[in-house]
């Protein structure tokens, strides 16, 4: 009886797996990767990251002078012994480190259209590998989803690697539900559109604001560490905000803009009504070529401003195109400095 | 292209109504995208004009637009008119008399006869008016049509029979170049009538100037087919040269008189210029006059002029630029001939010397005993008559020298020179064709006795009169120069005696001087009587100052020599085209004999304006007894290209449908 359960949680771990790692052979050079920690950590366990303070680990810091009250085993007597004064020997404290990846599944990243298909399995690929690079590296990771109004599902803390499993397991189940979703909306969306009243569909607001979930109460991490944010980050506004919020809280924050090619160069023809996947409103446009040319503009003109805002807060943006093999996405991570270092 | 219904054009109002419903279309394809934020920022502008903005670049409004104004057009029922009145055999006769080379009125033809425009600049001529009007209808045919092509001239032809190609019949339209002389437009007419097949529904198109001397014989000729006359205007106010003539100087003897009479058709009185010109020898041309003359409207007036020296011909030349230059040269040879001087070698013959007076010839009388004359004298002497003593003479080497070098006419004298004498044998008389013998029959002439020269004594020549079948008279050439020998003593004849003696002196005189003497005039084409040299086997007529006609084929002919044509025994052609011509004669070693002038003229009828002004050619009635119209307009036929929109908006439709298919709606 035992036994079946065992099959079939193995089974299941390896499909979660092959969902999210369809190329085989990249876990065991994650395992040699790190994630970039802002600067020293303070954490409460301890781990494999060296804390400001000084503390017991194995890593020699410095000498000092001994006061009365020190622990004498800490003497260094090879030194008493040559010099006749008792001095301390004193380490790096090393602490782990409080990882947090905040996962975007609002609409736009859902692969109900065929602009954004792929993106939201894409994200969660790169995060169980960001993921499974921090639980390599002893770190504490916790992972939340956000969308337009709440910050939720949280998975963690992990640590270590047997929260693997864990790991993958919430990410699988989060591309299988995505996915029927999808599925779902697709056919709503029909019925809506023939009705044509599809403005106010599926929010009530008319502006999307990235701040708004990030101001939920809980929902910024407690404790100073690193914060991978992955998003396509369309939104109107909050971005500038989120950031801020971010390292107020001690974070150092790395922004994943995870975007379809073909959203920086759509192949779009004829009269068409485009329709906001989040605010479900409508845009009656006439494409040309014209209007096409100065779409791109336009979307390259974002890009370098959210790289602009990045930079004004200390926080590395790393734009990744979903066409881009993971592998790949992972070299360019590591080449930023601030991100994974290898 | 007309319009039936051209009230029809208000349906275009409907393209208002396809724009107006594009604009408020509303139905757009749902595309999601997931987010605006780009697409605000690039629609801002856009959104600013949108009802336009749905207008640009719509492949399927413009084809729709297309549509239904192809449907408009096709409702306003679209003609093209043509001219097809007549699908049968038409026949176009061109006039290309004289009066047609003259300039054609800045406007050209009258076009509402034919409907054909004429596009002439005043420099070009009636004919070639005339021409590319007849190319110009010819184009509105269809090409299933026979067309022929008669043209007048002293002979009507048939240049084209029923010929279908166009491009044949252009090139042989723009063949067609005047003919100066008589024109018979009567038979021109008539046979383009006759060509005509009884009821094959031609039509006679006739492209004249209506300046038709024979329009009276014209107009009388019945007709079976419908004939349309195509009015070609000419440029008025033409003057001309009328007549060019001389007569001897009665104050300077030797010297010449010329009378020169202009013409002046315009409607304003003229003062005209007529600059003469004598031509000498070498063909140097000195001018000699210049004659002021008032001419009146549309009258005749002379001028002359008195002592002009001797030449071979004149010239009268009227500077004027008018409308034909045809008739502003004329040429005449000198009245006075220089009198040949002859040296008479003779014991005494009344008969001789006054027949050779009579003949024009002044007789140096020398008898056989003396001294021949030399230096100067002997070098005006044209040429030497010895009648009998040829033996005396020939010893003496003077006397030689100078037989030598001049044309000489022998007299022998039978029997009292030694030589072999012959009796004629019956009075019957053997005339072979020569200029000596011409005119003349020796009828009842009686001859005694002849002399019988050895066949090499008389081996320059040839017997042109046989008496009793005995040789009377040797005439040829001797080392270029005429030779002639009579066989028989004047005095053994009672041909002193008869009426035919001083002609045949005459004759004798003329053939010894050389022929010298010009042709003198004719009409241009026209028949002319020529008596050739015996020895001529090549005689070509030579343009002396050639005519600019205005017509590339003309004068491409007047600048080589042309062949002289023989229409029948002694009857020759004149050149075609006016001006002076050189007749040059030429003996089978391509020796030149003799060169003579013939200034040849337009037809005096192509010259003269007719004197009811423009002619009305009224064709006479049908048997039928119908009267033909004279002019009847062609009526246009209706072409209607209903079809042919129907057929393009149906491909539009395929068209549109594609489009719509593969969904290139923007």
């Amino acid at each position: 009886m035992s036994d079946i359960r065992l099959d079939s949680a193995r089974s299941q771990a390896d499909s979660d797996y092959s969902l999210l790692f369809p190329d085989k052979g990249l876990l065991p050079g994650l395992e040699r990767l790190r994630l970039a920690a802002g600067g020293r950590i303070r954490g409460t366990l301890a781990g494999k990251r060296r804390s400001f303070t000084l503390g017991g680990s194995q890593e020699f810091a410095d000498y000092r002078p001994y006061a009365p009250g020190d622990d004498v085993r800490r003497i260094d007597w090879n030194v008493y012994g040559r010099t006749g004064k008792a001095f301390l020997r004193q380490y790096w404290d090393e602490q782990e480190l409080h990882v947090q990846l905040y996962l975007d599944v609002s609409r736009s990243m859902l692969g109900a259209t065929r602009v954004a298909e792929g993106k939201l399995l894409y994200m969660l690929r790169l995060a169980a590998c960001v993921g499974y690079v921090a639980l390599c590296g002893d770190d504490r990771l916790v992972i939340r989803q956000f969308d337009e109004q709440d910050v939720k599902n949280e998975l963690g803390p992990l640590r270590g690697r047997v929260s693997v499993s864990k790991l993958f397991r919430y990410l699988a189940e989060k591309a299988r539900e995505s996915e029927s979703e999808a599925g779902r909306d697709a056919a709503a969306d029909k019925v809506l559109a023939t009705e044509g009243n599809l403005s106010l569909a599926h929010g009530s607001s008319s502006h999307l604001d990235m701040s708004i979930p990030f101001r939920k109460p809980g929902a910024l991490p407690r404790r100073s560490g690193v914060c991978w944010i992955f998003t396509d980050a369309l939104y109107e506004s909050g971005i500038q905000e989120t950031l801020l919020s971010l390292v107020a809280a001690g974070q150092s924050v790395v922004l994943v803009q995870v975007f379809n090619p073909e959203e920086l160069n759509p192949e779009l023809s004829g009269e068409l009504r485009l329709i906001d996947s989040e605010l479900g409103t409508g845009k009656e446009v006439a494409i040309s070529p014209r209007i096409l040319a100065r779409y791109r503009e336009e979307a390259a003109a974002y890009q370098q401003e959210l790289k602009a805002v990045c930079g004004e807060k200390g926080a590395v943006f790393v734009p990744l195109d979903t066409s881009i093999p993971i592998k790949t996405a992972l070299q360019r991570l590591a080449a930023v400095p601030g991100a994974i270092q290898a | 292209m007309q319009f039936l219904s051209a009230t029809s054009a208000w349906f275009a109002l409907a393209c208002l109504a396809i724009i107006g419903m594009y604009i408020l279309k509303k139905q757009y394809q749902n595309t999601e995208v997931p987010s605006h934020l780009l697409w605000r920022r690039v629609l801002q502008e856009q959104e600013a004009n949108s009802p336009w903005q749905r207008l640009r670049s719509r492949l399927l409004l413009f084809m729709q637009l297309m549509a239904a104004l192809l449907i408009v057009l096709a409702l306003m029922q679209p003609v093209l008119m043509r001219s097809v009145t007549h699908s049968g055999h038409a026949v176009i006769l061109i006039d290309r008399s004289g009066s047609m080379g003259a300039k054609a009125a800045p406007g050209g033809t009258n076009g509402k006869e034919t409907g054909v425009q004429g596009q002439s600049g005043s420099s070009d001529t009636k004919l070639s008016v005339a021409l590319s009007a007849a190319e110009q209808w010819l184009d509105e045919q269809s090409h299933k049509r026979q067309v022929s092509i008669v043209v007048n001239g002293s002979q009507p032809e048939v240049l084209a029979s029923r010929e279908t190609d166009h491009q044949v019949l252009k090139e042989i339209l723009r063949g067609i170049s005047p003919v100066y002389g008589y024109s018979d437009n009567t038979a021109a007419l008539s046979l383009a009538d006759s060509i005509h097949q009884q009821g094959d529904d031609g039509v006679t198109i006739i492209f004249t100037d209506g300046i038709w001397h024979d329009f009276a014989d014209s107009n009388s000729l019945p007709l079976q087919t419908q004939s349309v006359v195509s009015l070609i205007e000419g440029e008025s106010g033409n003057v001309g040269i009328l007549s060019f003539g001389m007569k001897e100087d009665l104050l300077r003897p030797g010297f010449n008189h010329a009378v020169v009479t202009v013409r002046n058709d315009g409607t304003t009185a003229q003062k005209l210029t007529v600059s003469l010109y004598a031509y000498g020898k070498d063909g140097e041309r000195e001018a000699v006059a210049e004659l002021e003359i008032a001419a009146e409207a549309e009258g005749w007036s002379s001028g002359e002029a008195r002592g002009l020296p001797p030449a071979d011909y004149y010239k009268a030349e009227l500077k004027a630029l008018d409308a034909w230059t045809g008739d502003n040269f004329a040429y005449a040879f000198p009245a006075v001939q220089t009198t040949p001087k002859v040296l008479l070698v003779t014991e005494g013959n009344l008969f001789l010397e006054k027949a050779l007076l009579l003949s024009g010839i002044k007789p140096v009388k020398t008898l056989p005993a003396t001294e021949p004359p030399s230096g100067a004298q002997a070098e005006e002497i044209s040429w030497v008559l010895l009648d009998g003593a040829l033996d005396k003479i020939e010893s003496n080497a003077a006397w030689k020298k100078l037989l030598e070098d001049k044309p000489l006419w022998i007299i022998d004298r039978p029997g009292s020179d030694g030589g072999e004498t012959a009796q004629p044998a019956s009075m019957d008389v053997d005339i072979a064709q020569h200029e000596v013998t011409n005119y003349l029959s020796f009828q009842d002439t009686h001859i005694s006795r002849l002399a019988k020269p050895a066949a090499e004594e008389v081996a320059w020549g040839r017997a042109v009169l046989a008496y009793g079948g005995v040789p009377a008279i040797y005439a040829g050439n001797y080392n270029g120069k005429p030779q002639l020998r009579f066989t028989f003593r004047l005095q053994d004849s009672d041909l002193p005696l008869r009426p035919e003696f001083p002609v045949l002196i005459m004759q004798a005189a003329g053939w010894m001087n050389g022929g010298q003497g010009q042709l003198g005039y004719a009409i241009a084409g026209q028949a002319v009587e020529l008596s050739l040299h015996p020895e001529s086997v090549k005689a070509d007529w030579v343009a002396a100052e050639p005519w600019k006609t205005g017509f590339s084929t003309d004068d491409e002919a007047l600048r080589q020599p042309m062949r002289l044509m023989e229409l029948g025994a002694g009857i020759y052609e004149a050149p075609a085209i006016p001006g002076l011509y050189k007749l040059t004669e030429k003996d089978n070693s391509g020796l030149l004999l003799q060169e003579r002038y013939l200034a040849v003229s337009a037809s005096r009828e192509e010259l003269t304006p007719l004197e009811d002004g423009r002619l009305e050619l009224k064709l006479a009635a049908r048997e039928d007894g119908q009267e033909a119209p004279r002019q009847e307009e062609e009526p246009m036929a209706k072409l209607p290209l209903t079809a042919a929109i129907m057929g393009l908006l149906l491909i539009l439709l395929v068209a549109e449908w594609e489009v719509y298919r593969r969904g290139h709606t923007g």
